[in-house]
C-alpha cells in the first residue's frame, strides 16, 4: 500500500476531486520532466494535461497497491518520445519560419548568449539521442536510481547503466571541445 | 522513488555539472494556475461522452486465460498488438 492508493482508489471509482489531488501532488514532476525534454513550457504544458487525462481514462489498470510516480514517468515519457518523433521532421521547417519572421533574437549575431556556460550544458544534454538524453533527465533531474530507471522504461539495468555512461561521456567531451572546463562550470552552477 | 544506493560515493564535477544545469533550467517554471480547472473540465466531459464507463471501470478475468488473470481489456489489447493469434499474443503480452 502506497501513499497514493486511497487517491487511486477513488479516482477508479469515478471520483474526479482524487484526479485533481493527484494533479497537485505531481504535476511539477511531470511538468518538469516534460519541460527538460522538450523545452518548450507549452508543449510541456499539453503533456502534463494528457498524462492525467490518461489516468483517468486507464484508471482501471493502475495498480492502487504500488506507487504512482513509475506510472507517471513512463506515461511522460511516452509522450514526449511521440512529441520528440514528431517534432524532428516539423523542427526545420519551423526553424526556417521563425528565422523569416521570427524576431531579432534568431539573428546569428545575436548568437553572443549561446557562449554562456549553462546554455552549452543544456545544448550538448539536448544534442543527446532521446534514450540517453531520457535516463540523464530521471537519474539528475528526478534522482531515479538506475534500478528505478529500468524499471520506468521496462529494459534491463545494464541497459540504462550503458546509457548513461555514454551520454556521461558525449557530454564530457562535447563540454572539453567548447573548452568549458568543468571546473569552471562546476563554479558556475553553484 | 527514492533509494539509498542510488548517488555514488564519489561525485564527479561533471555529475554537478550535469544535474545543476538540468535543474537550473526548470526551476523556476510551474504550468499555469488554470490548467488544473481545466484538465477536470474535460475529464468531466471525457466522463460525460464516454458510453461505457462502468464497462470500462470493471475488470473481471477471462475464464480462459484465469491462471494469468487477465482482463478483457488486456486480452484484447494483446489481440491488436498481435493478430497472429491468441497464443502468440498472449506469449508477447507477457514478455
Amino acid at each position: 500500500m502506497s501513499l497514493d492508493t486511497p487517491l487511486i482508489l477513488r479516482l477508479q471509482a469515478g471520483d474526479l476531486d482524487a484526479l485533481g489531488a493527484l494533479y497537485d501532488r505531481y504535476r511539477l514532476t511531470v511538468y518538469r520532466t516534460a519541460l527538460a525534454v522538450t523545452r518548450d513550457p507549452d508543449v510541456a504544458e499539453d503533456i502534463l494535461q494528457e498524462v492525467f487525462l490518461r489516468m483517468n481514462t486507464y484508471a482501471a489498470s493502475i495498480r492502487a497497491d504500488a506507487p504512482l510516480a513509475p506510472w507517471l514517468y513512463r506515461v511522460t515519457i511516452n509522450l514526449t518520445y511521440t512529441w520528440f518523433a514528431r517534432h524532428k521532421f516539423l523542427a526545420p521547417l519551423d526553424e526556417f519560419l521563425e528565422r523569416l519572421i521570427g524576431p531579432v533574437r534568431h539573428r546569428p549575431e545575436n548568437a553572443v548568449e549561446h557562449r554562456d556556460g549553462r546554455e552549452a550544458v543544456q545544448q550538448a544534454i539536448d544534442a543527446l539521442p532521446f534514450n540517453q538524453r531520457i535516463v540523464v533527465i530521471l537519474h539528475y533531474l528526478n534522482d531515479l536510481s538506475l534500478q528505478e530507471i529500468a524499471e520506468v522504461q521496462n529494459c534491463p539495468i545494464g541497459t540504462i547503466k550503458s546509457r548513461l555512461y555514454y551520454a556521461r561521456e558525449t557530454l564530457r567531451q562535447q563540454l572539453e571541445a567548447k573548452s568549458l572546463t568543468l571546473e569552471v562550470l562546476y563554479e558556475f552552477s553553484n | 522513488m527514492s533509494s539509498p544506493t542510488k548517488k555514488p560515493a564519489l561525485v564527479k564535477p561533471i555529475d554537478y555539472t550535469i544535474r545543476n544545469s538540468l535543474r537550473n533550467s526548470v526551476a523556476g517554471y510551474q504550468p499555469t494556475p488554470g490548467l488544473r480547472q481545466r484538465l477536470l473540465q474535460t475529464a468531466a466531459k471525457h466522463e460525460l461522452f464516454n458510453p461505457f464507463p462502468e464497462l470500462l471501470r470493471e475488470r473481471r478475468p477471462l475464464n480462459v486465460f484465469d491462471p494469468l488473470d487477465l482482463g478483457w481489456r488486456e486480452v484484447a489489447l494483446a489481440q491488436i498488438i498481435r493478430p497472429a493469434g491468441s497464443v502468440g499474443s498472449m506469449i508477447n503480452y507477457l514478455r
